[in-house]
């Protein structure tokens, strides 16, 4: 797994020579007795908006604005830039006022879930990939259906072959609930074999009761629950995918009203 | 698995960015082929919109749910397959996107509602967090002040607008005006801040309201620097950043900020190896007010067995350790000087009138004496009657005049009829009673002084033109007191300065004096202990029978006043005759030593007279140590006093020079160079300690500081003093 594609590191030494040139400069403006904060704000505040085109550009996919990646990895290049430009700006890690540090608690907020976020983006695609078929979030659900008729149909095929309800009752007793929704979230999330081994374990279970032909309805029954706990890993990653921006985007937007403000009371009362 | 299951012809087109999703797929149920309707309802309450053809209806359910059904539509156009609505969940893009405008729009109102200690909001935050923040003052401090000023705004500690908490001593001065108390109207209302954001501030103004500097306060150093042009003003909030908390340290000055102006020679991160040399004479530049030789107090004074007792143990026992600061004051003349030099202060008098000799009776009046030249009592201000009636007729002079007043006041008999005698004939009796006529001798053979010819605008030679402003003051004096002295020292001196220098003259006194002037009597002072007293402290007014004499005590304000004038440009001083003038300031100031007073034994006479005395005055006489102007050199003697002991080290840094010719200073003439008593300090004392070695401070601002002559004003002492519960 590449944490860093080459454009990347590209741009994060690029941000790394901006973060010095104006470290230099705010220095030199502090030394000579002067007001670093507002050079170091402005230019804070202009990687903040730039952070934020990110979401306009993926609303605006069918215009050619480049790539996805490459603006990813603007995005978070600029994000590791606004947190070195934010501690040049503050001077401190925790501001004093009460705004500042809504400001400040916003900022680590979207600073932390960013991260969080690019971990998760780097890891999840790759056990998305080994999990087996890759399904879209949104036809997960169908999915899910899909199975759980097809291991109904089984259990009635094996009711009127057999004639025993041996399966069927461990179906209903049992495999109902597994077949109604994802199951084992947090297992699949961090990897786990938790949901495999809790089938192997029904599958063992159950086997000392069923006589030859059963034995090929169950078979075919945990192939299809074996087919489901993939689908609950996928949507257990997907979720993650796309839930942990919960906590970046809608946090983003306060920060920037916030921000703003910060630029009206500043410019009313101090500069 | 089926992996063609997804193909466009058998599974539906997956729309993310629509707002709903099928209500049967969030409860992980199969979702219809037609999903939701952009509105949130159900669309798929039926298989299919079945089509006419323009001869029936047609199934047109899609490839993916499965193709045309069976059965077809209904005769009237509804589809056959009918399903009970879902209700659509919103997809989880569209979620996201409401709480982002969720989480803006309740930033917004949270900034709205907490900008300020007038919304609702704020306050009662205010008081939920801070009860004892949220007293009488916090709730009542959004209307107006009661001065009719600009709005009071005053903002609860939990505020959107306060940006961090003030410093203890700037938070204590803004509690009764807030924000306003620096920010002046400043958002105050809306049109204030639509104005207040598009235009600049600088608060400097207001931060110079309290703090004074010498100089321009917008200029580095405060100094009015000759090669500063062109430079941006300099703001207080540059170095100076409130709103940091109320322990933040805002007056700190790192090194590196004063070296990247001051000159290579200046740019050194060690002070015990880097540090320039001190000056020649550091730090005695200029002389103190006192000129204290300690070679010669130390070394031949207080070994005298006159005065060996009265030695003083060590340097604490002049030094007022409890003072020490940048200097460690002397104590009071009182306390330490008087034993010595009391007796030396009213050892000489000043003599204000002298009564002078002379040959013409005082006491003659033309309204009583016809044939007399005297003027007339109008002229003179005193009647006959008035000085009887103040002095008395117990003189013999006295008691002839109140005969003259009786035999004026008898009428006139008519002159027995004298038939012998010739017309224009003098007859011998007539001879005899002028021959009976005495000729008049003056008491006193003084002649007029100094002070006498200033006060009185007269030649002291001349006793014929002196005699009548002489006679006119002392008939007064005898009458009115010291009125007619003040009258006339106001007129020569400005107005208040008779009150001044006859402060402590006795009207009597002065009445007694004036009496036996008139009766042509020595004047004995009824009481003359006073006049000794005086002369061993408070000051005083004498006579030695024939003058009024002043002994002056320790600070005493007519001497300073004389000698105030004296040492300046006093224009009524100016205009005298020049011989006059040296006359009446040898009085004060003789060259040979030490006048009225004895003022100048111990005091600088001038200060002006040493190259860099930048204690002294441009001229004039040096009472008190002047607040010391040494630059930007910031040394306090507390902490060192503190740490080594009182009186225990001082000659640790401050060490006695004896061979220093200390007494060439009192001859000094101008453009000379102060000798001290003390050997210069050099960097190396300070670095035995200063260093890194031994842990102690060594930055710039230990010694140095930025600020030249800073203060406060009064009106911000009299607010701390206020607002401390004990006063």
């Amino acid at each position: 797994m590449r944490v860093l594609s080459r454009a990347g590191a590209l741009l994060l030494l690029l941000a790394a020579a901006a973060f010095a040139a104006l470290w230099i400069a705010a220095r030199q403006v502090w030394l000579e007795l002067g007001d670093p904060a507002l050079l170091t704000g402005y230019c804070l505040l202009a990687v903040m908006l730039l952070l934020a085109l990110f979401t306009a550009r993926k609303r605006l996919s069918m215009v050619p604005l480049g790539r996805a990646s490459v603006w990813l990895t603007l995005h978070v290049v600029g994000g590791l830039l606004a947190v070195a430009l934010y501690w040049l700006h503050v001077g401190a890690f925790w501001p004093t006022g009460g705004y500042e540090i809504v400001l400040a608690l916003l900022f680590y907020l979207v600073v932390v879930s960013g991260a969080v976020g690019f971990v998760i983006q780097r890891v999840c695609p790759t056990r998305l990939t080994r999990s087996g078929e890759e399904v879209i979030y949104e036809r997960i659900p169908a999915e899910l259906s899909r199975l759980r008729d097809r291991a109904e149909a089984v259990i009635l095929a094996c009711a009127e072959k057999s004639g025993s309800d041996t399966l069927a009752r461990h179906y209903d007793e049992v495999l109902h609930w597994y077949f109604q929704k994802p199951r084992f979230f947090f297992g699949n999330v961090f990897g786990s074999l938790q949901s495999k081994h809790w089938l192997e374990n029904q599958s063992r279970a159950l086997a000392r009761y069923l006589n030859a032909s059963e034995r090929d309805f169950q078979r075919e029954l945990y192939e299809l629950a074996e087919a489901k706990s993939e689908m609950d890993s996928q949507y257990a990653l997907q979720s993650l995918m796309k839930w942990w921006l919960f906590c970046h985007v809608p946090p983003s937007a306060a920060l920037l009203v916030f921000a703003v403000w910060h630029l009206i009371v500043v410019n009313l009362y101090a500069i | 698995m089926d992996a063609d299951r997804f193909g466009h012809q058998v599974s539906r087109y997956e729309r993310p960015n629509f707002p709903y999703r099928c209500g049967r797929a969030a409860i992980w149920g199969r979702p219809c082929a037609r999903g939701p309707l952009n509105d949130g309802k159900c669309g798929g309450v039926s298989e299919c919109e079945p089509y006419f053809n323009g001869q029936g209806y047609e199934c047109r359910r899609s490839p993916a749910a499965g193709g045309p059904c069976r059965q077809g539509p209904l005769p009237d156009g509804r589809c056959s397959i009918q399903r009970p609505a879902c209700a659509p969940r919103r997809t989880l893009r569209s979620q996201r996107r409401r709480a982002t405008y969720l989480a803006a729009l309740i930033s917004l109102v949270a900034l709205i509602g907490f900008a300020g200690a007038q919304n609702p909001l704020s306050t009662i935050v205010a008081d939920l967090m801070a009860p004892a923040v949220s007293s009488e003052g916090d709730r009542a401090a959004d209307g107006a002040g009661d001065g009719g000023g600009p709005p009071v705004v005053r903002h609860a500690r939990f505020s959107l607008l306060n940006p961090g908490a003030l410093t203890g001593a700037h938070a204590r001065f803004t509690e009764e005006r807030g924000c306003a108390s620096c920010h002046g109207d400043v958002g105050a209302g809306p049109a204030q801040w639509l104005t207040g954001v598009l235009t600049a501030h600088d608060m400097s103004e207001a931060c110079s309201q309290c703090h004074l500097f010498s100089g321009p306060p917008d200029s580095p150093h405060n100094l009015a620097l000759a090669d500063a042009g062109g430079a941006e003003p300099l703001r207080c909030s540059f170095c100076h950043s409130e709103h940091k908390g109320a322990e933040a340290d805002i007056a700190a000055m790192p090194d590196a900020r004063c070296h990247s102006c001051h000159e290579a020679a200046l740019q050194f991160s060690s002070f015990s190896r880097d540090h320039p040399a001190f000056g020649a004479n550091y730090p005695y530049r200029g002389p103190t007010a006192i000129k204290y030789d300690h070679n010669r107090h130390r070394g031949i004074h207080f070994l005298d067995a006159r005065y060996q007792e009265r030695a003083p143990a060590g340097c604490h026992s002049c030094h007022d350790m409890d003072r020490a600061g940048l200097k460690v004051p002397i104590g009071s003349y009182e306390a330490m000087c008087v034993d010595c030099h009391g007796e030396q202060i009213g050892s000489q008098a000043l003599t204000l009138v002298t009564w002078p000799y002379g040959e013409t009776d005082p006491l003659t009046f033309p309204e009583l004496d016809p044939d007399s030249e005297a003027p007339p009592a109008e002229e003179v201000g005193v009647s006959a009657e008035d000085l009887i009636a103040a002095c008395g007729s117990d003189s013999d002079a006295l008691a002839a005049l109140q005969e003259r007043l009786d035999a004026a006041a008898e009428p006139p008999a008519e002159p027995p009829a004298e038939p012998d005698a010739e017309p224009g004939v003098e007859t011998a009796e007539d001879g005899e009673e002028e021959e009976e006529e005495e000729e008049f001798f003056g008491e006193s053979e003084e002649d007029p002084g100094a002070m006498d010819a200033f006060l009185l605008d007269i030649d002291p030679t001349d006793d014929v033109e002196y005699w009548a402003p002489y006679r006119s003051l002392m008939l007064r004096m005898a009458v009115q007191g010291k009125a007619p002295l003040e009258e006339l020292l106001d007129a020569r001196l400005g107005e208040g300065a008779g009150k001044l220098h006859l402060a402590s003259l006795d009207q009597g006194f002065v009445k007694a004096f004036g009496c036996a002037w008139a009766a042509n009597e020595e004047f004995e002072p009824e009481d003359d202990d006073e006049a000794e007293e005086g002369a061993a402290g408070a000051a005083a007014w004498s006579s030695n029978g024939f003058n009024l004499e002043y002994r002056a005590a320790h600070g005493d304000p007519v001497l300073r006043d004389w000698l105030t004038r004296l040492m300046g440009a006093d224009p009524a001083l100016e205009a005298l005759d020049e011989e006059l003038r040296e006359e009446i300031r040898a009085i004060f100031l003789p060259e040979t030593g030490d006048g009225v007073g004895s003022c100048t034994s111990c005091h600088w006479l001038d200060g002006s007279a040493f190259e860099g005395g930048g204690e002294a005055p441009a001229s004039g006489l040096v009472w008190k140590d002047r607040p010391s102007d040494r630059g930007p050199v910031l040394y306090d003697h507390v902490p060192h006093i503190n740490l080594l002991g009182r009186g225990t080290w001082c000659l640790n840094c401050h060490q006695l020079d004896k061979e220093a010719p200390y007494g060439a200073n009192f001859k000094a003439e101008a453009g000379a160079s102060y000798v001290s008593n003390f050997k210069p300090i050099d960097v190396g004392t300070c670095a035995d300690c200063h260093r890194a070695e031994e842990g102690v401070r060594q930055d710039c601002l230990t010694c140095h500081e930025y600020h030249h002559d800073p203060s406060i004003r009064e009106r911000m002492q009299s607010h701390e003093a206020k607002s401390q519960p004990d006063n």
